[in-house]
């Protein structure tokens, strides 16, 4: 069931998906995971994609963000048929339009919090100081410029999610995808996490989208949308 | 924070256990390697160390036989032959058997033009004017501890008796370590002692010829001078003639070359393994990266310099451990008289270095093409 917000609101969609279809093959067996998937995601929002395990939400936003490819159907993100890319121009565009926020938040434990948020911008071209100024203002807004040199290991779980956040936000992506941001974490540190995916949204702008099974944390969206065997609601 | 930072961590610092035993693993290969290369430089050493002008002449029967002394002014008649000169093995024994050191008989005064012999201590003039007198190495100087003046006497199952000799010069060959082992006499004192039927035989005449581009041609004429007598001659470059005897331990010198071979496999073993298990370890991390926008040839390049660098560090390291050792075993070697010229060659260690960083970087080729190649969904999925 989704909920929507007032026409008026809605600006043009940066995600159009139609008719797509993602089906795997494991041996012989095909597993149809999603099916004539019709979905339009309109820029600056904060979509919530709920569903039981195996019901394909994750798939659907790892097509949505370019690290997986479709079995047919069409999917536009942010002006692009990522679908037609090839995998070089996909990373390439992935790394400009997408920030990613995984559940286990996938730090490296070899660099700090403050290496770990400037790695995106190593795929760029800025320069050192530049780099540097961008991962202090990421940090600051996460309220974790005091640990920046920190090993993750150094952190609580909630804190390591934050530098994750900060580290999807840094080099400024259009879309921020989140894949059960809260799963891993206690109350206090998902809401500190979800206040900061609602500040990503409406202070800078991002849409985020993300999967979760937290009917709690869904709140935090502004839209919900219920995916089950495969089919949007 | 560049990738090379990620990487130096990577390969040292994510599993410290690991990184020390690899590195060790690569340490303990490469000073074995670089034992097994140095010993094989050191045994092919004497025969590199030959001058391309010398030639020598022996009987064609076997080295143990010898030609009369009468040859000498013969073989200096041919064309190109500018200097000669002959010398027989004494096959002495100081004090005891394990005091083992080459000793020859040499005739003084034309062995010093034709061999590049210099005087560290002592002289020359002093030399030739006694009979008595002999000259030593530098390095049987100084493990015997000898000095000029001192008497060293040899006993010898080849020519039997008691022989004293009187040092006159201590000595260094400025073309050939050999020369700082031996020990050279005169053959005049030697003849003069030997019973009548043996007198005036020689054990090798060796030549100089005036052009390296002529030996060929004095070789075949000093052969063909000889040819059908008593002494038939066998004539070879010197270098050819010291090659015999280490083509005569052909086989070890294989089995040492298989060896060393066999250690470089087992070094990439080591470093490919421990590669492939720490790129299996962050599968996620990898998967990771690549979401964010990093390329395959990224996580290759990654793995490549953490199996470069690991294989280079240990490779360093090695080459380090490997001199104190190779020294130990030069300075044996040489007291037994096995080989006198074990010395670790700074070629030879950043050769081991650089041959080290480079399994590194190619063992890694595998796990790298493997990780660089996986889906990024399934490196996710595999970190849950």
């Amino acid at each position: 069931m989704a909920e929507t917000v007032p026409a008026s609101q809605l600006a043009r969609p940066i995600i159009e998906i139609r008719n797509l279809r993602k089906v795997y093959r494991r041996d012989r067996q095909e597993l149809t995971v999603l099916d004539g998937i019709d979905l339009d995601v309109p820029e600056g929002a904060f979509e919530a994609l709920m569903g039981p395990s195996g019901s394909g939400k994750t798939t659907l936003l790892n097509l949505i963000a370019g690290i997986d490819a479709p079995t047919s159907g069409s999917i536009r993100v942010a002006g692009t048929e990522i679908a037609s890319l090839s995998e070089t121009s996909r990373a390439d565009w992935r790394a400009h339009n997408i920030g990613f926020i995984f559940q286990f938040y996938n730090l490296l434990p070899v660099l700090t919090a403050a290496e770990n948020v400037e790695l995106p911008l190593l795929l760029t071209r800025l320069s050192k100081a530049e780099r540097r100024r961008r991962v202090e203002v990421a940090l600051k807004l996460v309220g974790l410029l005091d640990r920046m040199h920190h090993t993750p290991r150094q952190l609580s779980g909630g804190q390591q999610q934050r530098v994750a956040i900060a580290r999807a936000f840094v080099a400024d992506p259009k879309i921020i995808v989140a894949d059960e941001p809260t799963g891993d974490l206690d109350r206090h540190s998902a809401e500190e996490v979800l206040a900061l995916l609602r500040t990503l949204n409406e202070t800078l702008g991002k849409t985020v989208l993300m999967v979760t099974h937290d009917p709690h944390a869904a709140e935090a969206a502004r839209v919900r949308r219920r995916l089950d065997k495969g089919q949007l609601s | 924070m560049t990738l090379a930072t990620l990487a130096v961590r990577n390969a040292f610092l994510r599993n410290k256990t690991r990184a020390v035993l690899t590195v060790l693993g690569v340490v303990i290969t490469a000073v074995a390697f670089l034992f097994l290369r140095t010993i094989l430089t050191a045994w092919y050493a004497s025969s590199e160390a030959s001058a391309a002008d010398r030639i020598v002449t022996r009987n064609a029967i076997s080295i143990t036989q010898s030609l009369p002394l009468s040859y000498s002014a013969r073989i200096a008649q041919i064309p190109g032959v500018t200097r000669l000169t002959w010398s027989n093995w004494f096959g002495g024994i100081y004090k005891d058997r394990r005091n083992f050191f080459a000793q020859f008989a040499i005739d003084a005064a034309s062995a010093l033009e034709v061999f590049d012999i210099r005087f560290l201590q002592g002289s020359k003039a002093d030399f030739l004017a006694d009979r008595n007198a002999c000259i030593v190495g530098k390095g049987l100087a100084e493990k015997f501890g000898w000095s000029v003046g001192d008497t060293v006497p040899l006993f010898s199952e080849i020519y039997p008796g008691d022989w004293k000799f009187r040092i006159a010069g201590i000595v260094e060959g400025s073309d050939d370590a050999s020369i700082g082992n031996t020990m050279y006499f005169h053959w005049a004192r030697l003849n003069e002692g030997l019973p009548e039927r043996i007198k005036n035989s020689v054990g090798v005449f060796t030549m100089k010829v005036a052009n390296a581009n002529e030996s060929p041609r004095v070789i075949r004429e000093i052969d063909a001078l000889f040819a059908n007598s008593d002494a038939e001659t066998h004539t070879e470059t010197e270098k050819a003639f010291r090659l015999q005897f280490v083509s005569g331990s052909s086989a070890i010198l294989t089995a040492l070359q298989v060896v060393s071979g066999v250690i470089l496999v087992i070094m990439a073993l080591i470093l490919g393994n421990t590669l492939a298990m720490g790129l299996r370890e962050r599968t996620g991390e990898v998967g990771v990266m690549r979401a964010i926008g990093f390329l395959p040839r990224h996580v290759r390049a990654l793995a490549f310099a953490e199996g470069a660098m690991l294989g280079a560090l240990g490779g360093v390291l090695g080459c380090f451990v490997a001199r104190p050792v190779l020294h130990a075993v030069g300075r044996f070697a040489a007291s037994i008289g096995f080989l006198s010229n074990v010395s670790y060659t700074l070629t030879t260690a950043l050769a081991t270095a650089l041959v080290a960083a480079i399994i590194g970087a190619t063992s890694s080729a595998l796990p790298a093409v493997q990780a660089a190649r996986m889906e990024i969904v399934s490196a996710l999925r595999r970190q849950e």
